[in-house]
């Protein structure tokens, strides 16, 4: 049942010596290739990024041998890339086809520059970036030692995003003219045997994959070999994910940016962002945030400055903060300490906080005010992986049910995690709620949503310091929650029972009573 | 795929089949009403500290039903069959114990679901 799947699309990249998949989206590698090419100012650079796979989707693995000098994943023939852009497009065609059909060889290739060893594709997809910030990328550190800085962080996360999404799309309007690029996915219904990727172009039309611009966007056609139904994925200047059966929009904020956490003892993490020549500092983000989220609440006594050092762990005080243990200068008068399980806080209600817990208080009283039901998607787990029965020859070359989880995969984990609890509060498609899949062709995907929920359970208590942040959930529920194990046990049950996913999916809610619809 | 040799559905109708000797017109309409959410914190309960298969279907009839038990020779021998099936492989047996055990809810959800669908 196609329909089930939510669309993902072709898988961009394999390690070179296992040929074990790594888990992203070919759109999503061009993407971000291009992003960093930005801040070369150039728009043959940036439009050959955008091209420079397009042709991946007609490759046809071999087992054991994936890429020779005559089975290339691009074509050699002069000509070709220059017919595919229309000279409406302001941009030397000769320039874009020698940037991509060298994107292997030449050194001083904008293309290589970025996928080489030390550039930013190998580091997001290696994901050795605990230490240090990868090429060609920036970064806002922040130190997540206590709850309420958890509570922030996904906010001040959130508005970096917009950021992000408003910076990319103007750069990108100066560079090529336009502020959105839409990939179309489309089947290229052409006989398995043959030679390379030349000859199947020979037998495709190439007008269908000409470039086109349309108002504020770039569309770019991707030809895929055994593709079941056409496919759109969009990335722009949009306030948000959105997504259809066939279709889904990212925002650049989203696609362009990831958390990366440094590991268990810093109890640091990364706000990492492709450098496109521009700069956004913690600074900007707390004031727009303050701006945005805090307008008109109670007033938060400290400067925007002085609560993204905090957010960093730079801010210098004193004495040690409650919550977290960072440094503080001034006392927070607590309202409702009731509501705190803690005997030191019940005993003191005017305590020493830091910046960053101080704003995180006010959020959570905030939310409780509102009564809002908050949820932190975050990256999905992936439960299995295997390969299309229509790529069975595949069987040697994708080995089992192994694959590499890389950064840049994460964005995709993370956007099905967000497009599941989407659909889970639509209550759509009861049957890709209880077996969710995915296909990044040739694979397809067996995932697990999964989300933190810091202002959960108890309503007479502080939420943000009595939940668990450190476990996610897929649903919390008054019965019993169902985490990862129990998920997979309904999903089991689904496969194996045969009743209807709608009488499941209502018996569930009836039993296991989800919090928040 | 539906596979009637599964746990899952071992299980499913082992609880359908306990279910189909109570007489529920005999129950208040209120706990009528709340009927699967009853069940599954009783299967909960008792499955955890339930020894065997036998035992625990025992006491489970014994809590569900009290004395509003409706069996008949069709309706008990639904039952004896799926219990004889489950007990002709002793491993199959306690696997089927130990799926009540670890997943009581997901259990009535399972059978729940089945007499929705009028299986």
């Amino acid at each position: 049942m196609l329909k089930e799947y939510f669309p993902i699309s072709v898988l961009a990249r394999t390690e070179k010596e296992s040929t074990i998949p790594f888990l992203d989206d070919l759109s999503h590698h061009m993407m971000v290739v291009a992003a960093a090419n930005l801040a070369t100012g150039s728009s043959g650079a940036v439009l050959a990024s955008l091209l420079h796979d397009m042709f991946k989707g007609l490759m046809v693995w071999r087992a054991g041998v994936r890429g020779s000098n005559y089975w290339l994943h691009f074509s050699t023939k002069s000509g070709i890339y220059e017919q595919l852009i229309p000279s409406s497009i302001e941009v030397d065609a000769k320039q874009v086809a020698s940037f991509i059909q060298k994107h292997h060889d030449s050194q001083d290739n904008p293309i290589r520059s970025v996928e080489n060893r030390q550039g930013l594709v190998t580091s997001l997809e290696s994901k050795l970036i605990l230490d240090q910030v990868p090429g060609k990328t920036k970064a806002l550190v922040i130190k997540l030692s206590g709850r309420y800085r958890w509570l922030l962080a996904f906010y001040i996360n959130q508005v970096l995003k917009q950021q992000l999404t408003d910076r990319y799309s103007n750069t990108l309007r100066e560079i090529l003219a336009v502020r959105n690029v839409i990939y179309h996915y489309v089947p290229a219904n052409l006989e398995r045997r043959y030679s390379d990727i030349d000859n199947c172009l020979e037998a495709l039309n190439p007008g269908a994959l000409q470039v086109y611009r349309d108002g504020d966007s770039l569309h770019i056609t991707l030809p895929v070999l055994r593709l079941p139904r056409q496919m759109m994925i969009a990335y722009g200047e949009f306030n948000a994910l959105e997504q259809t059966e066939d279709s889904l929009r990212v925002p650049f904020g989203e696609a362009l940016s990831l958390m990366a956490f440094d590991g268990a003892t810093s109890g640091k993490a990364k706000l990492l962002y492709v450098d496109a020549g521009f700069t956004i500092t913690l600074d900007q983000s707390v004031q727009t945030f303050l701006n945005n989220e805090l307008k008109g609440r109670p007033h938060i006594a400290y400067s925007a400055s002085d609560i993204a050092r905090s957010l960093e762990g730079t801010f210098r005080g004193s004495y040690r903060c409650s919550f977290c243990g960072e440094e503080a200068n001034s006392k927070l008068p607590l309202r409702n300490t009731s509501r705190f399980t803690s005997i030191h806080v019940l005993l003191d209600p005017s305590l020493y906080v830091c910046p960053a817990c101080a704003v995180g208080y006010e959020l959570e009283e905030q939310l409780r005010r509102e009564h809002t039901y908050f949820r932190i998607p975050m990256p999905a787990l992936v439960s299995k992986i295997r390969l299309r029965p229509e790529y069975d020859e595949l069987t040697n070359f994708i080995r089992g049910d192994n694959y590499l989880m890389s950064l840049s995969g994460e964005m995709w984990l993370q956007i099905l995690s967000e497009v599941w609890y989407q659909r889970y509060q639509q209550r759509h498609d009861a049957s890709y709620l209880l077996d969710p899949k995915a296909l990044m062709l040739p694979l397809e995907v067996e995932f697990i949503p999964q989300a933190l929920y810091p202002l959960l359970h108890a309503h007479k208590k502080k939420f943000a310091l009595e939940s668990s942040l450190a476990s996610s959930l897929v649903l919390p529920a008054s019965v019993k929650d169902i985490d990862a194990d129990e998920f997979q046990s309904i999903r089991r049950s689904y496969q194996h029972l045969g009743v209807s996913a709608d009488s499941l999916l209502k018996r569930i809610k009836q039993i296991y009573e989800p919090q928040g619809g | 795929m539906a596979s009637d040799t599964s746990v899952e559905t071992l299980a499913a109708q082992l609880l359908q089949a306990v279910d189909g000797l109570i007489d529920w017109r005999a129950i208040p309409e209120d706990v009528r009403r709340k009927k699967y959410s009853i069940v599954s914190k009783r299967v909960a309960g008792i499955a955890k500290s339930a020894k065997s298969l036998d035992e625990f279907l025992e006491r489970f009839l014994k809590e569900l039903a009290g004395d509003a038990l409706f069996v008949s020779h069709n309706k008990a021998k639904q039952l004896k069959d799926i219990l004889d099936q489950v007990k002709a492989d002793k491993k199959c047996e306690e696997e089927v114990l130990q799926y009540i055990k670890r997943h009581p809810y997901l259990s009535v959800v399972a059978y729940a679901a089945r007499i929705e669908e009028g299986r």
